[in-house]
């Protein structure tokens, strides 16, 4: 009688195939693409076959180094994550001391919605105008990271219908453009975020918006659509816009916000700090 | 040179910012390969949707910080005299973690290896293996995905010694400095997790 191949040799066999599938498909040099080691030679040739098929395009552009910018956010990234956590291991220490001898925490950025707030200095002067509120609440997961989409600018073409054009430089916009600002978690946060958007200008001036933001997809998109001079009283220059996403409760302290911003972005365990620069130019310039 | 990596862990893990961007240099492409090979396949299956590139960019953040998280912990589990190096070692945490995100949206929980004494059955190896009948090609594909998603980077290797290049306990004790009691062990356990996973559907 034939006897079945047990459940373990149909799953080896299935691994083998796979792996077999891809190597036909990707071979080394798709891995050495990645780490910049290919010659001149295997470029080309690599380019050649992106080129010529939509599925070595895809694996082109998925293999094509991430790059030293990559790298450096990584790094900052995982740094804050550490400070956060020397931060907890340092407070839950000092939970097990006299409460008396703890010092008071420093302020924190309001939650959104309860005002708008327009502040001329940095630090200490935006902590004295933010409502401190701080919760108490070191159970709470760490935020998911959010990933900001690309902002394309909008074209020199003035027609009523403005096209997108990709990224490459600072996006330019125009009074009564709307200016998409959207960052997405892969994973579901579990409790819905808050979050803020901010603009600073060119002199460092950091400003709060009144704009809601559109929270969806189980807390995992969070989306601005502010329209220059309409929400956002952009005059022509280079502006960023911040958006910072944070747990309830949770919210970076005024100046750890500003440094953050300064920084061009920072991702602690329960906030993220999201800059986008932008430009404003007005209709009638050349 | 195994020496300087782990001490470059150390240092990196107590916060020391050379060590951090030393050990993001040396593991970026290695993780983005992994994560950009992962993506694709998953693609092939008509899943396509962001850019790729910033796809990648984003899956191979969450897999650094996976690494980095909660002291080290994950970091910290690598074993070289297990026989993966720390490039394979986090390849395959890659892997895990991508399958993990693609499929679910989630972060696969880090497991950590059971002892011989807390979950494994010794004797297990001796007792014949019932017989399932012949899955399709697609429940297999499947049955791999879940696989991958639940075994740490030390069950995969020994998945991959024991059952796909399937060599003797002799040679996979030789490999990974693990004894044949934990071999059989392992074996053992792979095919309950297997039947296990099968069941679950």
């Amino acid at each position: 009688m034939h006897k079945q191949p047990d459940l373990l040799d149909q799953l080896s066999q299935a691994a083998r195939e796979q792996t077999q599938d891809e190597q036909d498909r990707l071979d080394p040099r798709w891995d050495r693409l990645a780490a910049g080691l290919l010659s001149a030679e295997e470029h080309d040739e690599l380019l050649g076959l992106a080129d010529a098929s939509g599925e070595a395009n895809e694996a082109y552009r998925a293999f094509k180094p991430l790059g030293p910018a990559f790298e450096s956010r990584v790094a900052a990234a995982i740094l804050a994550r550490q400070q956060v956590e020397a931060e907890e291991r340092l407070a839950a220490e000092e939970e097990a001391v006299p409460a008396a001898a703890v010092s008071p925490p420093a302020p924190a950025v309001s939650p959104p919605g309860r005002r708008a707030w327009y502040f001329g200095g940095l630090g200490s002067v935006l902590a004295a105008a933010m409502t401190v509120m701080f919760f108490v609440s070191s159970l709470a997961d760490p935020l998911p990271n959010y990933a900001p989409e690309r902002l394309a600018g909008i074209s020199e073409d003035r027609g009523s219908v403005p096209a997108l054009v990709a990224g490459g430089g600072t996006p330019v916009y125009f009074r009564g453009n709307e200016i998409p600002l959207v960052a997405e978690a892969r994973i579901e946060p579990g409790e819905k975020p808050e979050a803020q958007l901010f603009y600073v200008a060119e002199d460092g001036r950091l400003s709060g918006s009144k704009l809601a933001p559109r929270i969806d997809n189980g807390g995992m998109r969070v989306a601005f659509s502010p329209i220059v001079g309409d929400d956002l009283e952009l005059p022509p220059g280079n502006w960023r816009l911040v958006v910072v996403i944070a747990r309830p409760g949770k919210w970076p302290d005024s100046t750890t916000l500003l440094e953050a911003v300064k920084s061009g972005g920072q991702t602690a365990k329960y906030w993220q700090v999201l800059v986008y620069p932008v430009k404003v130019e007005s209709l009638g310039a050349p | 040179m195994l020496r300087s990596i782990a001490l470059e862990i150390d240092s990196a893990l107590a916060g020391d910012q050379l060590a951090v961007g030393k050990l993001v240099r040396l593991l970026t492409p290695v993780i983005q390969a992994r994560i950009a090979r992962t993506l694709l396949a998953y693609r092939r299956g008509g899943s396509a949707g962001r850019d790729v590139h910033q796809e990648v960019a984003d899956l191979a953040q969450e897999v650094f910080l996976m690494l980095f998280i909660n002291d080290g912990k994950v970091l910290r589990s690598w074993q070289p005299e297990r026989g993966l190096t720390l490039e394979n070692f986090v390849g395959l945490v890659a892997e895990r973690q991508t399958v993990s995100l693609l499929r679910s949206g989630r972060r696969s929980p880090w497991k950590e290896d059971p002892t011989l004494e807390a979950d494994l059955d010794q004797h297990a190896a001796s007792q014949p293996e019932p017989e399932v009948a012949a899955a399709s090609r697609d429940q297999l594909r499947r049955l791999l995905e879940r696989l991958k998603e639940e075994l740490s980077p030390l069950g995969r290797q020994l998945f991959d010694l024991i059952f796909v290049q399937e060599l003797d306990v002799g040679e996979v004790e030789r490999k990974t400095g693990l004894s044949a009691d934990a071999v059989y062990a392992w074996r053992s356990r792979l095919r309950k997790v297997a039947r296990r996973l099968l069941e679950e559907g």
